[in-house]
């Protein structure tokens, strides 16, 4: 005789509360315990199309944009390598929200000598989305306060700097706008920093002052 | 006389059928299937909140205390999400079959056992961290379960202020229910 449906469900509850027990639960059986214990409000989740609380939403959602955020990661390091900033233009479409995209773009063509299009970059990047205070990260060796977004423009902006230096300045322009780009990210971190910062970054502005000066061609 | 009533009365029934079936059609693709997402014409909730940048540097610090505490992390994916239009921050673990996970976990309540070193990391406050989600994904790419707390609860079970019932009342969970079906025909057949 074929066992019914119940008598299936029964045989499986007791299936694995015998796999459960006996403590011998493979990762599997963990994972079909879990999900069997979480069905009922997984279903009402799916029928009511919400947890009730956004962020266990989005979390719950995630693997999706979790993925892209890998391959538009991905994407952005080749274009930053190859110097193509059609591939920085693919990870911006995959991720809009996410600004670092927009620095490495930025980046890219400030090292092209493109300085009015980077521009654009910088500044969408800069002025777009939401700027989050972070506890680490910091600039400044030791300390703790930073904007992230100043602090990923800082690391950007210095690698490029770097490159064009090593290479020589294709213009005027393009050295003056990196240097106040770098002015100002760090000028951005002096505001929040903390007294034992503030001195170390004032130097370093003063130093950035003082290399555009002298580096820049007239 | 008689006839034509009948054949009046079906065309109630089935108007008021195709309406039903109509209202449902409507909303098993706006709620469960969620078109509106799918086609892009509106943001999911995860496309929203998590639009920022990951927290890379947060992230390599939690996976570095997670390998302190003796959690195998081969295979594992961290990213510490602040959430847009939120005050959360989240860290949501990836356990990838695909990247090699699986091979030296502990064989007793891995899942429940990353949630909670997870979220009782020594950095865990310190960054900030209110949420902690742990998703397995197959060899296959798929997701097949999503578990998330908040960390203040995950962190009271684990302290053993309140019991597992309780704590998993706590939790949320998202399943891939193709996987759960097959698995458990499989296991019944």
């Amino acid at each position: 005789m074929k066992p019914t449906r119940t008598q299936k469900a029964l045989s499986l509850l007791v299936l694995l509360t015998l796999l459960l027990s006996t403590g011998g639960c493979s990762l599997k059986a963990e994972l079909m315990a879990l999900a069997l214990e979480f069905w009922p409000e997984y279903l009402a989740y799916k029928l009511k199309g919400t947890s009730g609380i956004p962020e266990v939403d989005a979390v719950l959602e995630a693997k999706k944009e979790l993925d892209k955020i890998d391959q538009a990661d991905k994407l952005a390091a080749e274009g930053r390598k190859e110097g193509d900033v059609e591939k920085i233009r693919k990870a911006m479409a995959l991720r809009p929200g996410d600004w670092r995209y927009g620095y490495q773009a930025g980046a890219v063509l400030l090292e092209q000598g493109e300085v009015a299009k980077a521009k654009d970059y910088f500044d969408n990047a800069s002025y777009g989305g939401q700027n989050m205070v972070s506890v680490r990260n910091p600039v400044i060796e030791g300390e703790e306060r930073v904007y992230p977004k100043d602090q990923y423009a800082i690391e950007v902006l210095e690698d490029s700097r770097q490159k064009m230096q090593d290479k020589g300045w294709k213009s005027r322009d393009q050295c003056v706008y990196t240097y106040d780009q770098l002015i100002w990210h760090y000028g951005n971190v002096t505001g929040i920093a903390t007294p034992g910062e503030k001195p170390k970054v004032d130097a370093i502005v003063a130093q950035l002052e003082s290399e555009k000066a002298r580096f820049c061609p007239k | 006389m008689a006839g034509t009533r009948r054949r009046s009365g079906c065309r109630g029934c089935g108007c008021f059928f195709l309406l039903l079936v109509l209202l449902v059609a409507i909303w098993a693709a706006l709620i469960p299937l969620r078109l509106l997402e799918r086609v892009g014409l509106r943001d999911s909730a995860a496309g929203r909140m998590l639009s920022n940048p990951p927290d890379e540097e947060a992230a390599a610090e939690l996976l570095a205390g997670m390998q302190a505490a003796g959690l195998a992390t081969k295979g594992v994916r961290l990213y510490v999400m602040p959430l847009a239009g939120s005050e959360e921050v989240a860290a949501i673990a990836v356990l990838d079959a695909v990247q090699g996970f699986g091979a030296d976990v502990p064989d007793q309540d891995a899942i429940l056992r990353y949630l909670k070193e997870l979220a009782t990391g020594e950095a865990i406050d310190r960054l900030g961290i209110t949420r902690v989600a742990v998703t397995y994904q197959d060899e296959e790419g798929r997701a097949l379960l999503t578990l998330t707390g908040a960390t203040n609860d995950i962190q009271d079970f684990a302290s053993g202020r309140i019991g597992q019932d309780e704590f998993l009342k706590l939790l949320h969970a998202n399943i891939d229910p193709a996987w759960l079906l097959k698995e458990v025909r499989s296991e019944t057949d």
